[in-house]
């Protein structure tokens, strides 16, 4: 029994589906009442879902070749399927406009829920022919729009078309080894993929990166001599190289068309620019809102991840503060603007923590099998809770490891699935924006769209707009001892004092219960009231100061005085140790890790270590003997490579030198597996020192706050009994 | 759950901390209370002390309310006469007629209050709670008193250290360096002390004080306070400091215990073991009409039993299920259901719940043999069955060289021995080979995996995501540090049990002879390997060495044509290895037409490798004869024979099972061992 009028069950590419699958997609899709003249998508829209006509009529338009203006394209009545394009996954686009012509009603069906109705069904075949028809379509046009196809006449463009074989292909799957036959080009009709080089070890390094409209070709070659491998899930189309050199030979394709695709040079990211520094480029290029962290100015409280879970009712967090990180050269935006040009690009280290990044060609929502997964106008990917069963694939199926699988948040009635996918939701229900973002004493965490701050292929130092974090600042912790300073010559009877010391430090409480309550109402960032605790805990420091110089001394009072100092300078080194630590701990890091994760991190690389010195020549023993041994062993060896304030490939270097300067040249070939064995001692040492930073940097605020309980009841007991005249 | 991290931790632990703390605070407050410390009044001079003078003799009613800092408005007339008391300097009297001068002033109940007293020949000078005392030369003017000002209270009105100043004469040569000046009493002691008619007419305390004596005793106290030091007040806050250090050692205690309780939780990952064999043969059945195709039991099956179809999940290798049902706990809507078959597991020996053969008495099964797959499992087996031994064991004593004897040093033995060791129960260890020889046989560099799902590790063997070569040398580690006896080399061929006593009577063969223990109890650790099985091949002479049975370094096959026989996952993986070796040729020879077993990594693995031209299959293909630098192989179908020229050749067709040892023991019944 379904809900939905038979006229939708009888449109096409519907036709033939099962009972289960009616209900699958009435489940996940959507009727739509729309009036005359209403838009039900626009050109280049992401294409998720199939529409079926119920009642009315819809217009489809677009731009056909050659045409400047739009043109009606066909109308779909009652009954009729439009927008087969979403077929082709979840990269599809829309390849034209549909609009209501008359008041009208729509069944929107999404196109995973539908893909597997109908291949449960047997329409694999159906389905396979729509998407065919649609594919061809989608090349001609890529094909126009690139330039490959001017001066072709039509039978021409038919060959070429017919002789093209559509692939797709998964993130990191392999479509050309070094080794393979060159015999057909690779026309990129959707997503990325990566050109990389193999050395003499296999191990491959990245040369260059083509994307949709490129294509892959060098008549030169017999084979690829360049392993080609998808970047994130691709549509690939093969074409015959034999066709393609016979369209040159005939003179339709210019020299200059024939050029472009050139192996290996494609498109190789120029060096200085900021697209090879990315390891992950399709990462960047594919998020629409990427959550990012400015390593320099994070002080690792963790407090994005706390109120991330603290803003939804299961209480689990969306973001885990683990992930890639990329140094970007940017401008310094605090440079006075006449310096701009002479100063030196700076480094700043982004983490990409592991948050739903609302991707342009979502894999989740591909994978997911009750289509529980959609995107909004916006492109914001959301997870429809009452449609998830808690099966996993989206999780399996997001490369970064975005989405994860949590018991619901109970409720009254027992859900029939017990758990449930939840990734990052933009926080868009809540008036305070994302609860991460807000909740970050100091604003190192942003959420950015990459194609507004162009974050990747441009120059070193011509980006401006990136987050910077910014540290406690100090002319209001100046001006509070002032104050303080000028109160005490107003007050001046010890009891005033005390009153107002008291006052200001339990004033300074505020603070913890602005980051801990729920948030509610409109975003204000922690980040003022942060300052604002170290303003007015400097000032509760100098009154209490006047306190104890006008007061007597009384054991509630020394009590309380002793829990002040240790408050005072626990909050003191906190602050301290948040403005100068995390510069000295990301320097130190090459992704994003968390501090318990150092301990396996460790393990591993002592394993790591014993593997690489193993089978290696006499002489690099020798060399672990004499140098990297000692360097390893050495107790105070990471506080040297702090204080050295050396990045770790300044610091392999440096010890690289030391090593050249024992060898005198000499042993040269025998050193192999040597740059490993540097590499792996210099992240041990930096390991260490990340250690002790890291539990310098978590470990003082928890002395401040545990001073604080001590404190509040020394304060309490003291000015009781203070107040009642016993002092 | 995979996003929970110290990140979200970290508040409520913070909050554990700094509640203990407070705790601390309060407990230690608390303590200072008790004992009467924390809100002490405040100290008095010893007359004063030891008239039990109230404060409210002295303050009048509202003192409270009037503390400011300035001196508090007192009283001293209830005993001390008022006029008595006027100071002989006209100034000073004027400014007490006019009240801007009173008697605390320059006499502070406190802290402050200091006097010398003289007591026979002694001079006491005290101070509250603070006294010293030094002898007197000559006459003493036993029982006077004479109270001590301080320049620092002269110093509210005088310049103490102008010598045009009349005070400057008060002034001892130390303060007037500059020196101490707060802390040095005037010397002009004379303040209120002429002696006159009215006074000498006194009686009592103030007769006393008053007399000529006085004069005397003001002489002396001048000396007195030259020579002896300004007493302060101590030990106000006592315990003072107790509050806080309680806290803190209340928050270092918090911050142990999570700091601990996080690591025990860290290093033990709690599931359910599954330590027995299936009784039946188990299989994943699944309902097609509700399955999601979500893949969830995909990724769950660490044998590749299920792939998904047209979105639809089917059990595509249903030889390779082991019956650990990890598919169907992770089936998001039990689309997927397990079924037991009614055929009993075909090669299952006759066990009792607890591993114990059900044959023979005081023998146990671990490993491999039971039917139970996977590394973690014949660990946990082991440790399982050494429990149950030690649960049950005999009490009393019997000749038998050992406790326990166990036959196999794989993982599942090591981890019965390990048990034993902490039982402290006698325990040998038999290994027909070496320590882990299963493990060690496994290719060069693989990574033992752990399977997608943890399952627990409960004996102390230790087991991560490591290459064989790792896990090798860490459980020899293991086995040279906890001492464990295992004699290598040693082949079990026959045990007999004692119906009387129980008692086992093993007999091994070893590289010094035959060899014969007795023991309580048996654990049967013995794996499927067995004894590698063989081929029929006609070997010529000096081509035996050039025929292996098990790939211990793919290193040593560089640049050497290799035919594998078997397409197993063993073949599979070895021939991928060698292949990967420069110059190596690699040819697998496989009797069968295609690939129908093995995982799908290493089918998918292969496939590549075929198609890369790193290495050749030959199907429906044996080998016939191996020469010293050829080989002859045989078209199945045809007969037809061909020689290839080759290096070496690896049989990897699996092993025979040692059924016969099975038997002789009893574990075994002769029909079971034919069926299998």
């Amino acid at each position: 029994m379904t809900a939905w009028p038979g006229i939708v069950w009888g449109a096409a590419i519907l036709r033939g589906l099962d009972d289960r699958g009616r209900r699958e997609i009435e489940a996940a899709g959507t009727l739509h009442e729309k009036r005359t003249g209403e838009p039900l998508y626009a050109d280049g829209d992401a294409a998720d879902a199939v529409y079926v006509v119920v009642k009315g009529e819809i217009e489809v338009s677009g731009l056909s070749r050659g045409e400047r203006a739009r043109r009606t394209k066909r109308k779909a009545l009652a009954g009729d399927a439009l927008g087969e394009e979403a077929l082709l996954g979840a990269h599809a686009v829309r390849d034209g406009g549909a609009s209501c012509a008359a008041a009208c009603t729509v069944a929107e069906v999404p196109f995973g829920v539908l893909l597997r109705a109908l291949v449960r069904a047997g329409g694999a075949e159906l389905k396979d022919r729509t998407a065919r028809a649609v594919r061809r379509r989608l090349l001609e046009q890529r094909l126009r729009t690139s330039g490959l196809l001017e001066g072709l006449d039509d039978g021409a463009v038919g060959t070429l078309l017919d002789a093209a074989a559509f692939r797709e292909v998964a993130r990191g799957e392999v479509i050309a080894g070094p080794s393979d036959p060159h015999d057909h080009a690779l026309f990129v009709l959707e997503g990325l993929l990566g050109i990389q080089e193999s050395d003499e070890d296999g191990r491959l390094s990245p040369v260059g990166y083509v994307g949709r409209g490129d294509l892959v070709h060098d008549p030169r070659r017999a084979t690829f001599g360049v392993t080609v491998s998808a970047q994130g899930p691709s549509s690939v189309v093969l074409l015959p190289k034999a066709r393609i050199e016979a369209l040159f030979a005939e003179g339709h394709l210019s020299a200059d068309i024939a050029q472009r695709g050139l192996l290996p040079e494609a498109r190789v990211p120029t060096k200085g620019t900021t697209a090879h520094l990315v390891g992950d480029l399709y990462r960047v290029q594919i998020a629409r809102s990427l959550l990012v962290i400015d390593q320099d100015a994070c002080v690792r409280c963790g407090h994005c991840v706390w109120s991330c879970g603290n803003a939804h009712d299961d209480g689990a967090p969306r973001l885990t503060r683990r992930g890639d990180k990329l140094l970007l050269p940017i401008l310094d935006d605090r440079a006075r603007p006449a310096s701009r040009e002479a100063a030196q690009a700076t480094h700043v280290p982004l983490l990409l923590p592991n948050s739903c990044q609302h991707c342009k060609n979502p894999a989740c929502l591909k994978d997911c099998p009750t289509g529980a997964i959609v995107r909004d106008g916006r492109g914001e990917v959301r997870i429809r809770e009452e449609l998830c069963t808690g099966c996993g694939n989206c999780a399996r199926g997001c490369p970064w490891e975005n989405i994860q699988i949590v018991p619901r948040a109970k409720s009254a009635e027992k859900p029939p699935f017990p758990d449930v996918a939840v990734k990052c939701d933009l926080c868009s229900d809540k008036s305070h924006g994302p609860a991460c973002v807000s909740a970050c004493p100091t604003e190192a965490i942003v959420r950015i769209d990459p194609a507004e701050s162009p974050l990747v292929g441009q120059k070193a130092g011509t980006i401006e707009v990136v987050p910077r974090g910014r540290v406690p600042a100090w002319p209001w912790m100046i001006l509070a001892v002032g104050v303080g300073l000028a109160a005490s010559r107003l007050v001046v009877s010890s009891r005033g004092t005390g009153l107002l010391a008291g006052g200001v430090a339990l004033v300074a409480l505020v603070y913890i219960g602005k980051k801990r309550a729920k948030p509610r109402g409109k975003a204000r960032g922690t980040r003022p009231h942060y300052v604002a605790h170290l303003a007015v805990g400097t000032l509760a420091t100098a009154l209490a100061f006047v306190h104890v110089r006008l007061g007597g001394s009384s054991p509630s009072g020394v009590v309380a005085l002793v829990t002040f100092v240790a408050l005072a300078l626990s909050g003191f080194l906190a602050a301290l140790a948040y403005v100068t630590l995390p510069r000295m701990l990301s320097r130190l890091e090459r992704e994003g890790r968390l501090p318990e994760d150092l301990p396996r991190i460790r393990e591993e690389h002592a394993r790591k270590l014993f593997r690489a010195l193993s089978g290696r020549t006499e002489l690099v023993k020798k060399v672990y003997d004499k140098v990297l041994a000692p360097y390893r062993a050495s107790r105070i060896g990471p506080l040297v490579l702090v204080a050295s304030r050396r990045s770790l490939g300044a610091e392999e270097r440096a010890l690289s030198s030391r090593i050249d300067a024992l060898l005198e040249g000499r042993g040269k070939g025998k050193l192999a597996g040597l740059d490993a064995l540097l590499r792996l001692v210099v992240e041990e040492r930096a390991l260490a020192a990340s250690v002790w930073l890291s539990r310098a940097l978590r470990g003082l605020p928890v002395i401040h706050v545990a001073t604080v309980g001590t404190f509040v009841v020394a304060l309490v007991v003291h000015a009781v009994l203070a107040l009642r005249g016993g002092r | 759950m995979k996003g929970i991290t110290s990140d979200s931790h970290r508040v409520a632990r913070t909050a554990f901390v700094a509640l203990s703390a407070t705790g601390g605070a309060l407990a230690g407050i608390v303590w200072l209370a008790a004992r009467g410390d924390l809100d002490v009044p405040r100290v008095l001079a010893p007359p004063h002390a030891r008239a039990k003078v109230a404060c409210t003799s002295c303050h009048t009613e509202g003192y409270a309310k009037t503390e400011t800092g300035a001196p508090p408005k007192v009283t001293c007339a209830p005993c001390h006469s008022k006029e008595l008391h006027a100071s002989t300097r006209g100034p000073h009297a004027r400014l007490m007629a006019e009240g801007k001068l009173t008697c605390a002033t320059c006499h502070p109940a406190h802290e402050g209050f200091q006097a010398i007293a003289f007591k026979g020949d002694v001079a006491v000078r005290w101070g509250p709670n603070a006294e010293v005392r030094a002898k007197v030369n000559g006459a003493s003017p036993d029982g006077q008193t004479v109270p001590l000002v301080r320049l620092s209270t002269c110093g509210t009105c005088h310049s103490v250290l102008d010598p045009r100043d009349p005070v400057a004469r008060c002034v001892p040569p130390v303060a007037a360096r500059g020196e101490l000046w707060s802390r040095t009493p005037s010397l002009c002691l004379d303040e209120h002390s002429r002696v006159s008619e009215r006074t000498r007419a006194q009686t009592g305390v103030c007769g006393a004080q008053h007399g000529d004596a006085h004069l005397a005793a003001q002489e002396l106290a001048a000396e007195v306070v030259r020579t002896t030091a300004w007493q302060e007040t101590t030990k106000i806050a006592r315990g003072a400091y107790v509050p806080p250090s309680v806290a803190a050692i209340f928050a270092a205690i918090a911050a142990i215990v999570l700091e601990a309780r996080a690591r025990a939780r860290a290093k033990r990952p709690e599931s359910k073991a599954i330590a027995l064999p299936a009784k039946k043969k188990k299989l994943p059945v699944i309902d097609t009409t509700t399955c999601l195709g979500c893949n969830a039991c995909v990724e769950a099956c660490p044998f590749d039993v299920l792939e998904v179809d047209a979105y639809v999940a089917k059990v595509a290798r249903p030889e390779e299920c082991c019956g650990v049902v990890l598919c169907a706990q992770v089936c998001p809507n039990a689309s997927l259901t397990i079924r037991e078959g009614d055929d009993e597991e075909p090669t299952r020996l006759p066990l009792a719940d607890d591993l114990e053969s059900a044959r023979v008495a005081g023998v146990y099964v671990v490993g491999d043999l039971t039917g139970v797959p996977l590394i973690k499992n014949a660990i946990a087996q082991g440790d399982r069955a050494m429990r149950r031994i030690e649960e049950t064991f005999p009490k009393g004593k019997a000749r038998v060289d050992v406790d326990v004897l166990v036959v196999g040093a794989g993982p599942s033995g090591l981890s019965a021995a390990l048990r034993a060791k902490s039982f402290d129960r006698s325990c040998i260890v038999l290994e027909q080979g070496t320590v882990a020889a299963s493990i060690k046989s496994f290719p060069r560099g693989k990574i033992v995996h752990d399977p997608p799902l943890s399952l627990p590790v409960e004996g102390d063997l230790w087991l991560a995501e490591a290459t064989k070569e790792e896990i090798v040398a860490q459980w020899q580690r293991i086995v040279r540090m906890r001492g464990i006896e295992v004699r290598e080399g040693h082949r079990v061929i026959a045990a007999s049990r004692d119906e009387d006593t129980g008692t086992f009577t093993v007999r091994a063969e070893g590289p010094e002879g035959p060899l014969t223990i007795t023991s309580r109890r048996i654990v049967l650790a013995i794996g499927r390997r067995g004894t590698p099985k063989t081929l029929p091949l006609t070997l010529d002479p000096g081509a035996d060495e050039k025929v292996h049975y098990a790939l211990a370094d793919a290193a040593s096959f560089a640049k050497k044509r290799v035919i594998v026989v078997g397409l197993g996952d063993t073949a599979m993986e070895a021939a991928i290895a060698i292949a990967r070796q420069p110059g190596a040729r690699v040819t697998l020879v496989a009797r069968g037409e295609g690939f129908n077993r093995g995982k799908a990594k290493n089918v998918a693995d292969t496939k590549r490798a075929i198609t890369e031209n790193k290495l050749q299959v030959r199907f429906g293909t044996r080998v016939v004869a191996v020469g010293r630098t050829s080989a002859k192989l045989e078209t199945i179908a045809t007969g037809a024979l061909e020689t290839v020229s080759n290096d070496a050749v690896l049989v990897l067709v699996g092993g025979v099972p040692s059924w016969d040892l099975l038997e002789k023991i009893g574990v075994l019944t002769p029909e079971i061992v034919k069926e299998g």
